[in-house]
């Protein structure tokens, strides 16, 4: 029997996040497939209770690697010690959240093991001769298939593109604190500064009118200000790049390294539809969109879309409300 | 000091983009026009910066790319870095970051680098892997979507404060030498200077094919390209402009989303 499908769960100090539990729902289906064991690895500093947890809410045997110096996240630790834990484990599989964690070591993982890495994935097709996995490129306008070549594939998959798994019948805990030497760090140790506090919440907001690239002007802004005026209970907020130009303040960015929006109403007004940003609004009630350019990625999640200016459309929308 | 800085050309992003069936890759057209990675410029003004700083600073920059690459090497040197190289790669192909980033690192091994900058990822691939993969190769220390650097506390290390998620930071020093992929948004990257973009123009660039770095077959391959599927209906307004207008209003209505 071939090896495993390992996922490596992301926690922060003890605290799984959600990315994990969607890796769960994605290795249960590649079961189905492929016909291989699921097993999780965690390390941290005193995680046992967060193994129990983990592995009683998914029916996983969860292997545990504890050590002082694994209490907060390292590059240079994790890809040695998972190293070492997989030499052993020899999975098909090892799966890991494309977040900031995880972005950060599956390469240089991948190297060391000898494996394949697919890094974004977004879904996956399993083939009569072996799984394809499909990744966004070109901003999201096309899809590639990218099939692994070497006997473990390390794969971190886009946040949002699974469900999490919710635990449904409690099972018996299963795990096994492994043996492995961790060395100190050389490379330097980081620590986490916390967030600064804004007063804004994007997601109490019910109507959500977000500008992006395409907005072209920093005085457009007005437009999409405007815009969302038309609407009760609503904010602006941005994608990435609004926010790096220094349009508006970070609080208000939407995306992977922003908020996690799920409002009634999202209007798109020139945003190209990047994965990062669609990791963010995927869970809006009803989307609509605004772009110049016919091919935008953020069509295709769109309930409705416009090939428009927004210069012009926005001005003759706002015209029709008050005439009405 | 002696910095590294690795850049990629893109396709504009509003670029079309279409499926070659003849060659199972994209199509981008002959009218498409290219750029550098945006990332990419990130890294460069950083890099620029520091030897504003400490003027013994020397800059390379190097690609990856076929021959209209060397456009975005020269646009670095424009912005202020010093010398420039171009691994060459076959023109509208796909090719792997396995081997992008293992031809990278053998040029990196002529000379000791004590930074070596890339951006965090390419805004056309989006694999975020030839960053990371060149530290591993190069065993240096690597730091992911570096939002700050600062060198002024020696010249052993450098503080850097990299993005993690919900607007937290994860902040202090990392040993040099080491490999940061610079994340937007960590400076306004500034336009070329005339003289220094003509200078670079007459200048030659070190230029390698990207064969002599073979590292062997990929572990993994692309299968081919499709479009995406849609995630939702993607209904399409006809029209004009006031009729697009008009049916938005309606629609809107009926979901009782506009008063």
């Amino acid at each position: 029997m071939k090896g495993p499908i390992t996922i490596i769960v992301e926690h922060v100090r003890g605290v799984v996040r959600p990315a994990a539990y969607e890796l769960v729902t994605l290795a249960g289906k590649m079961q189905s497939a492929c016909r291989v064991d699921i097993r999780a690895v965690i390390l941290g500093d005193d995680i046992g209770g967060c193994a129990e947890k983990f592995s009683a809410d998914c029916g996983v045997p969860v292997a545990v690697v504890s050590d002082s110096r694994l209490r907060d996240y390292s590059a240079e630790l994790y890809t040695a010690v998972l190293a070492d834990v997989l030499k052993r484990m020899e999975p098909s599989f090892v799966c890991v959240p494309h977040s900031s964690q995880g972005a950060d070591f599956a390469s240089g993982l991948a190297l060391r093991l000898g494996a394949a890495c697919i890094t974004g994935v977004e879904g996956y097709h399993a083939a009569e001769d072996g799984m394809l996995f499909y990744r966004p490129i070109f901003g999201g306008k096309i899809r590639a298939a990218i099939r692994p070549k070497a006997a473990t594939t390390v794969l971190t998959l886009q946040p949002g593109s699974c469900r999490p798994h919710t635990a449904d019948a409690a099972a018996d805990a299963q795990v096994d604190t492994l043996d492995v030497a961790v060395a100190d760090r050389r490379w330097g140790e980081l620590t986490t500064r916390p967030a600064e506090k804004t007063g804004v919440d994007l997601t109490e907001a019910k109507v959500l009118v977000a500008a992006g690239r395409g907005i072209g002007e920093e005085e457009n802004l007005e437009l999409v200000r405007r815009l969302a005026e038309q609407f009760p209970q609503s904010a602006i907020c941005g994608s990435r790049p609004i926010i790096d130009a220094g349009w508006m303040p970070y609080s208000r960015q939407v995306g992977v390294t922003g908020a996690t929006v799920s409002p009634e109403l999202y209007v798109a007004c020139g945003i190209s539809g990047a994965v990062q940003h669609l990791s963010g609004m995927r869970g809006a009630g009803f989307v609509v969109s605004v772009n110049s350019d016919p091919g935008a990625a953020i069509f295709n999640a769109s309930d409705i879309c416009i090939v428009e200016d927004l210069k012009v459309f926005i001005p003759q929308f706002i015209q029709l409300v008050d005439e009405q | 000091m002696k910095i590294l800085v690795c850049v990629k050309q893109v396709p504009e992003s509003d670029a079309p983009v279409s499926i070659d069936d003849a060659t199972g890759w994209v199509s981008l057209g002959g009218a498409a026009t290219y750029a550098m990675n945006r990332f990419d410029e990130c890294a460069v003004e950083e890099a620029v910066r520091i030897k504003e700083a400490y003027p013994d600073t020397v800059i390379d920059v190097v690609t990856a790319g076929p021959e209209r690459a060397e456009a975005v090497v020269r646009r670095a040197m424009g912005m202020g870095a010093d010398n420039g190289a171009h691994i060459l790669t076959a023109a509208d192909t796909y090719v792997d970051a396995f081997k992008t980033a293992a031809a990278i690192a053998a040029y990196a091994r002529k000379q000791p680098y004590d930074l070596i900058l890339t951006g965090a990822m390419s805004e056309d691939l989006m694999q975020a892997q030839v960053g990371p993969l060149v530290a591993a190769h190069l065993g240096m220390a690597c730091v992911t979507s570096t939002i700050a650097i600062d060198l002024s506390a020696g010249t052993d290390r450098v503080y850097v404060e990299r993005e993690v998620e919900g607007g937290c930071r994860e902040v202090g020093d990392i040993r040099l030498p080491a490999l940061l992929t610079i994340q937007t948004g960590i400076n306004t990257p500034r336009y070329p200077a005339l003289s220094k973009l003509l200078r670079a123009n007459s200048r030659e660039l070190e230029i390698v094919d990207l064969d002599v770095f073979d590292p062997g077959d990929s572990p993994q391959a692309l299968e081919g390209v499709a479009l995406p599927e849609k995630t939702r209906d993607a209904v399409f307004l006809e029209g004009s402009t006031a009729q697009k207008a008009g049916q938005l209003l309606n629609i809107l209505r009926e979901r009782s989303l506009i008063t």
